[in-house]
């Protein structure tokens, strides 16, 4: 009886193993089509977060053995702009991811913690991450040929074209996903997006000079004073590439035969629209916190092409222009007996202007349940905002009064509170208003 | 019972004629509908908004060789505040139209409080030909090869024309 049981369990574990393992399995390995999608990963994917390299007081500003810290870093440093030549170096973030760097004085967004990394002394105790991990830059970058999207979603056209496609789905015949997804993140492992993952310079290869400057202006001061602009404390639209950090995601799915609808709330509220088998332009250019988005069906692949989008910033990552394009694969994953688990979901980023080079995101939407079981859609009106007072981001009660200066929402409003409160003896290089008259 | 439907289709047709633009979503009770300023000035951006298109520019000089500036010495931005967005873009007003640096002429019926911005009311829009720029107190109405950009010619500067 005994050894029935324990038979019985490791045969329930084999069981548990075997599902698990296939499970894994399915997501996150979207079929390959040479040279358009599913080109697999250099390695793991999503990838493992950057630590810290010492948790407690005693780390406080104690580098890694054997790492010989820079006279300079950014918490010793006056002026980033000067140190452009440090910012390649690791040591110059002492080792810390873009977002370890944002929470250096609390617990991650909406936590605190009485142990904060920026040590005893900030800026110059800030703690150091683990400089000997980082996620490969050859994950990072597209490994297509292509240098636009449209050049990218014309071949993956002309692929379905080869084969007899695009798929013409009626309602019978169009892939059922409808419902409500999360996002698979296997042992907290999260896209790279979220900039947990890469050392700074890893990343800010990854942008053009203008875009690396913009990046560092804005990790130096969410780091070195605290002084966070994130869009949602102050009802700022999120945009788009908030998709794939911490923003409204697509967790809702509607499709039709003309549509498919990708919804999300949380911090604001997001809704995408794909127009099956429709063209370039949609309507008026101008331009879109979501863009606008074409698409296609290949067989059970949805293919789709989003141009138009506003250029916007994420906190502790990179800002995009108005020139971010997208081309999204979305395949479906199945376990071994066929049962769908969700979206593998592949999006390739062209941005000339802010982007080296353009970049890739694999990430995984897991089925949760249907839209008739699941709680209700909320909808995000931001109507409490946080207000920049003396640059910090601050609470402010009803009734209170106080100087607010009106920002430029097409120029930047965060870079210009970081300016004004704590650049003032910076070296900033020169950006004049030219109108072509004195 | 023929009189009281006349008397019901009137009023229908009142109601609709009175109804405000479906696409007005601010109130304009801050601009000064008696009067009309206009300006000839250079483009700083276009904001397509949804709700009220807006222009930001910076006026020229009576001599239009330079920028009107504050006490400071920074260029005097003004903000005009127009149709919908789909109204100007079919007009054809759009960022590629009127790229920064862009001279454009413009009537405005402006805040009551003083404030640098106003609504632009029935005035015209005249852009000026690249590179070009009117005479001294002149508007790009007068340079040839001047474009407009919807209906309207541009008011008299000063009391409004009642309508």
């Amino acid at each position: 009886m005994r050894v029935s049981t324990s038979s019985g369990i490791v045969a329930l574990l084999l069981v548990c193993i075997v599902s698990g393992a296939s499970t894994a399995f399915a997501q996150l390995h979207p079929p390959e089509v040479r040279g358009l999608r599913g080109a697999p990963f250099p390695s793991m994917n999503p990838p493992p977060e950057l630590r810290s390299f010492g948790e407690g007081p005693r780390w406080d500003g104690r580098p890694p053995d054997g790492i010989q810290p820079l006279a300079t870093d950014m918490f010793t440093s006056k002026d980033f702009y000067k140190d452009r030549a440090l910012w390649t170096d690791v040591r110059y973030w002492r080792c810390n991811s873009p977002r370890q760097i944002a929470d250096m004085r609390s617990g991650g967004a909406g936590s605190s913690t009485a142990d904060p990394r920026i040590g005893a002394n900030p800026p110059v105790s800030a703690r150091w991450g683990d400089c000997s991990k980082d996620w490969p830059r050859e994950n990072l970058v597209s490994p297509y040929r292509f240098k636009t999207a449209k050049e990218h979603y014309d071949a993956l056209l002309a692929d379905a074209r080869s084969h007899g496609g695009p798929t013409k789905h009626t309602y019978e015949s169009m892939p059922k996903w409808d419902g409500v997804y999360g996002e698979y993140a296997p042992d907290g492992r999260r896209v790279w997006n979220y900039s947990r993952a890469n050392q700074v310079p890893t990343l800010l290869s990854l942008l053009t000079p203008t875009y690396q400057q913009r990046m560092v202006q804005q990790i130096y001061h969410e780091g070195v004073d605290a002084a966070h602009q994130w869009s949602a404390s102050y009802c700022w639209p999120e945009g788009f590439m908030r998709q794939w950090a911490t923003g409204p995601k697509p967790s809702r799915v509607v499709v039709t035969p003309e549509v498919v609808l990708f919804m999300g709330s949380g911090s604001g509220n997001m809704w995408r629209v794909v127009n099956l088998g429709r063209s370039f332009p949609l309507g008026s250019n101008v331009p879109q916190w979501y863009g606008d988005t074409i698409g296609f069906w290949d067989g059970d692949a949805l293919i789709t092409w989003t141009a138009n989008v506003q250029g916007w910033n994420q906190h502790s990552s990179w800002e995009w222009s108005d020139s971010l394009e997208t081309i999204e694969i979305l395949t479906p994953a199945r376990d071994a007996g066929g049962k769908f688990l969700g979206l593998d979901w592949e999006t390739v980023v062209y941005d000339p202007e802010a982007l080296a080079q353009p970049v890739r995101i694999l990430w995984h939407r897991n089925y949760q349940a249907s839209w008739g079981t699941a709680d209700r859609l909320g909808w995000s009106e931001c109507t409490r905002p946080l207000y920049p007072v003396d640059g910090f981001a601050t609470p402010v009660a009803p009734g209170q009064v106080i100087q607010y200066k009106v920002p430029d929402m097409d120029d930047r409003p965060w870079s210009k509170i970081w300016e004004e409160y704590f650049e003032k003896n910076m070296d900033r290089p020169k950006e004049q208003l030219d109108l072509g008259f004195k | 019972m023929r009189r009281r439907a006349t008397t019901f289709l009137a009023a229908i047709a009142c109601a609709v004629l009175m109804t405000p633009r479906a696409d007005a979503h601010h109130s304009y009770a801050m601009y000064d509908g008696s009067v009309y300023r206009v300006f000839t000035g250079v483009m700083v951006r276009v904001i397509p908004n949804a709700a009220h298109f807006e222009m930001h520019f910076v006026p020229l000089n009576e001599q239009r060789d330079a920028l009107v500036r504050d006490e400071k010495g920074e260029p005097l931005v003004w903000v005009v505040q127009m149709e919908s967005a789909a109204q100007a873009l079919k007009d054809g007003i759009t960022r590629e139209s009127f790229p920064q640096g862009t001279v454009f002429s413009i009537g405005m019926h402006p805040r009551r409080d003083g404030k640098p911005a106003g609504d632009r009311g029935q005035s015209g829009l005249f852009q000026c030909p690249k590179g070009s720029k009117p005479a001294p107190g002149k508007h790009c109405d007068s340079v040839a090869g001047a474009k407009t950009f919807g209906s309207g010619e541009l008011p008299k500067e000063g009391p409004a024309a009642k309508s």
